[in-house]
């Protein structure tokens, strides 16, 4: 009888801590985002400075949050791809609601709400009709994006009262941090909690990993994914709320220029598997800051956009080169 | 023996149809506690249905469930699970990626205060079941790295879990070697000592014979007999299976043996070692091995999916390596193992997977000739007897012998030469698996080699003219069947060593 264990006594050193650490998904991302960002350090003198960085963080808080919805619907093996137009809907609700109602409160209460009912619908849609989501959410990314156009004319809607407190949230800092970096990290803590610590997270892996295996252990499957599709349209929401304080306007094409396929990118570049089941938010995390990055000191050198897809596009590919080598590494280290 | 008692589980009457078929029409089945009562029947009999409505994943049109005594109305798997009944499926139900732990307690993670998972609480409640089931393996390992014969174990003691009452078991050593199928054994006569009634479902009788109590019999979605095993003769069991008597499950009769068509010579690859084998016209070759032996990759090295060395020779010509277009055109077919996932094409028709292989030859300038496709694949439906309402109908819908036959005749609608075949009878039952024998032996007979990879030694024993027997992708012994061979001794020679597997 060969004993099989793992072997956790006879290695817990420090140093094979760390070269344990080096194998994992994760450790790759940071190396990959430091080679970044000391690359831009020595090619573009004016990512030196410290502002940068804040405002990237400031930036990138809203294909942030969009990701954690994402990554967790992806994690139970679905998708959602109108989070791109769910920007227009929130943005354009809000505002029209503000000059409506001249209540700042409740043009955000109904900018918010917008998230979670197109998340039912396509909750019901999926779990219910039994379509596929890719398609069922790549409809909506048409049908909603239509539903602004003819609403607004193709006109940005102006904030008539002009609630400067809006605005300022996006502005403002807790100390050094950016207020919606802020708003970032406490849901992602929040979304990671709840991924590895409570049952419905790890519900959320089984049904990725085997729906069946999931499904004949009780677990109930639509339901949780009913609830993702909504917090995944939720998030998405939360971020068009973001944009739309930036500007103070309900812009029809906030969104359009591809932001749910940058923010898949951003996921799966962080390791979450395409087919669900595999994979962590801090992957994603990781994999947004890295394509965040890439823009923006590509942005910063003054190469042209050409050039940024093409660098950001090879940014990806390598990731998704070290993950699959990861993949194949990892049949060696089982027991 | 144990009418005294209340039963476990009663089902009464219980009838289900689905479009176009009566799946169950009116049947009975009781569990008593410390009883493993087995249910057999051939494919399509209605036994995975049974299962899946005990489990709650089918509601039944009519009849009754009881669970001690009490009428249950089972909407989901959850009401199955909280009336503390288990299925143990035959397509292991793992999430590959979790943990063992994970995996045990799936749908029933043990939980602190706000319905945080209680990690500690996990891991040791998993080691506890783990050791009470003989395996000493840390619970944070992931599933995708077990054996199988592990990943069944982990999937009884996720039953265990769940204080199971009545476990189900659906046909639970498809995937096991010899040893392991022992220690299952164990284990089963353990939880029977413990008043678990164990439901057993099976296609291998010598199995019935050494675990059950009792044994129920349907056919077509009927009961036909429940009788105590040491009250029924084997040919009972296939009598009432099949609706005829089964004379000869092997009906090998010797052909003439012909030139050597099949010359592999030192081949390595995976964790092949040096592999030579000869298959000559009308002959019938066997390889035996256990599962992990190697035995299927043969098949992959000599047919080019799987990288090798050595040399592979066809009628005298070679066969390149990594080239199985290479192989086919010289006249080598392989239906290897995994019948649904590397042969079928299940959402196509029995018409499109017969004709696979062979559709250029109906086609002229890249247009197919339709009606000689169609030609062409009634006469191998005919000639096979494969049970199909139509040409065009999904193959998925077809029972696995009639799977299995289609995908014989999709390489018989090819000229070949030698014919390599990997557990031709994995989850077939026992009518079809006398005809697949028939049609090997007829191949044979037409001057066809044939070369069977198989994990059951009862198979080898009965098709094959010569044996060769592997062990760990070496191969360790040679023997002429009907004269030498006894399942002793390839026994013996296939697991020695193999000990330290479990």
């Amino acid at each position: 009888m060969a004993v099989l264990s793992k072997g956790k006594g006879g290695n817990s050193g420090s140093a094979s801590r760390l070269s344990r650490w080096l194998l994992t998904r994760e450790a790759g991302l940071v190396i990959l985002l430091l080679a970044v960002v000391i690359l831009f350090w020595i090619l573009e003198p004016s990512t030196r400075q410290q502002r940068v960085y804040w405002d990237l963080l400031r930036e990138i808080s809203p294909n942030l949050i969009a990701a954690i919805g994402v990554t967790m619907l992806m994690l139970a093996g679905e998708f959602d791809l109108s989070i791109g137009s769910m920007l227009a809907v929130t943005g354009v609700t809000t505002i029209v609601v503000f000059n409506g109602t001249d209540n700042m409160w409740l043009g955000i209460l109904a900018g918010l709400a917008t998230g979670p009912i197109v998340g039912s619908i396509h909750g019901y849609l999926v779990t219910r009709q039994k379509m596929n989501s890719l398609v069922t959410t790549l409809g909506s990314l048409f049908a909603l994006r239509g539903m602004v156009y003819v609403y607004t004319n193709k006109t940005p809607i102006i904030d008539e009262n002009g609630f400067y407190d809006f605005q300022d949230a996006y502005y403002n800092n807790l100390g050094p941090v950016p207020l919606p970096f802020v708003l970032a990290i406490i849901l992602v803590a929040l979304a990671l909690i709840v991924l590895t610590q409570s049952e419905f997270g790890r519900n959320i892996y089984a049904i990725g990993g085997n729906e069946t295996a999931a499904r004949v252990s009780g677990i109930k499957v639509n339901l949780i994914k009913f609830i993702l599709f909504v917090i995944c349209a939720g998030s998405a929401a939360i971020s068009g709320m973001i944009l739309t304080m930036q500007t103070g306007t309900g812009y029809f094409d906030s969104g359009s220029s591809g932001f749910e396929l940058i923010v898949i990118a951003g996921v799966v570049l962080g390791g979450i598997a395409l087919s669900g089941g595999k994979g962590s938010l801090v992957g994603t995390v990781l994999g947004v800051l890295i394509l965040g990055m890439t823009a923006k000191g590509l942005r910063l050198m003054g190469v042209n956009t050409n050039m940024q897809l093409m660098v950001t596009g090879s940014i990806m590919i390598l990731a998704v080169f070290m993950h699959s080598f990861h993949d194949r590494i990892s049949i060696f280290r089982k027991p | 023996m144990f009418s005294s008692q209340q039963p476990l589980l009663q089902l009464t009457g219980i009838a289900k149809e689905f479009p176009g078929t009566k799946a169950l029409k009116g049947v009975d089945f009781s569990l008593y506690a410390g009883e493993v009562h087995a249910l057999i029947g051939e494919n399509g009999a209605g036994k995975s249905t049974l299962i899946k409505i005990i489990a709650g994943l089918y509601q039944q049109d009519a009849g009754t469930i009881a669970v001690e005594g009490v009428t249950v109305d089972f909407h989901s798997p959850a009401d199955s699970l909280a009336h503390r009944i288990k299925v143990v499926y035959q397509e292991l139900d793992l999430v590959p990626d979790l943990s063992i732990a994970e995996n045990v307690f799936l749908g029933n993670l043990p939980k602190k205060a706000l319905r945080a998972v209680d990690w500690q609480a996990l891991y040791s409640k998993t080691s506890e079941l783990l050791l009470d089931l003989g395996l000493h393996i840390d619970p944070q390992v992931p599933i995708s790295a077990l054996t199988v014969a592990q990943q069944q174990l982990v999937e009884i003691a996720r039953a265990l879990s769940r204080q199971a009452q009545i476990i189900i078991m659906d046909e639970p050593t498809s995937a096991l070697s010899q040893t392991e199928i022992e220690s299952l054994f164990a284990v089963i006569r353990r939880l029977q000592g413990r008043g678990v009634g164990l439901m057993y479902v099976s296609h291998k009788l010598d199995e019935i014979y050494a675990i059950a109590d009792r044994v129920t019999v349907f056919r077509d979605g009927e009961h036909i007999a429940t009788e105590a095993v040491a009250d029924t003769q084997h040919s009972d069991l296939v009598t009432w299976m099949v609706g005829r008597e089964v004379k000869d499950l092997y009906p090998r009769s010797p052909a003439v043996r012909g030139p050597a068509l099949l010359e592999v010579d030192s081949v390595s690859g995976g964790n092949i070692e040096n592999f030579s084998l000869n298959v000559h016209a009308g002959e019938i070759v066997a390889v035996f091995g256990l599962m992990g032996s190697g035995v299927h990759n043969v098949g992959r090295l000599i047919f080019g999916n799987m990288p090798r060395s050595g040399s592979v020779r066809l009628g005298g010509e070679v066969i390149h390596a990594n080239a199985p277009m290479d192989a086919i055109r010289k006249g080598l077919g392989f239906l290897t193992e995994n019948r649904k996932t590397d042969g079928l094409l299940l959402p196509l028709s029995v018409k499109d997977n017969i004709t696979l292989v062979s559709v250029n030859n109906y086609a002229k300038l890249m247009v197919i000739n339709g009606q000689e496709e169609r030609r062409a694949t009634t006469g191998i439906i005919d000639k096979l007897s494969i049970k199909t309402p139509g040409i065009a109908q999904k193959i998925r819908y077809l029972s696995g012998g009639n799977q299995q036959k289609s995908l014989i005749g999709r390489w018989l609608l090819e000229d070949l030469q030698v014919l390599m075949f990997a557990e031709p009878t994995r989850g077939i039952d026992v009518g079809s698996k006398a005809e697949i024998y028939r049609l090997m032996d007829d191949m044979a007979h037409q001057g066809m080699g044939i070369l069977v990879l198989s994990t059951e030694l009862p198979e080898v024993m009965g098709i094959a003219d010569r044996i060769i027997v592997m062990r760990q992708g070496k191969s360790v012994g040679r023997w002429v069947a009907r004269e030498e061979a006894n399942e002793q001794d390839l026994m013996t020679a296939a697991t020695v060593q193999m000990e330290k597997v479990i």
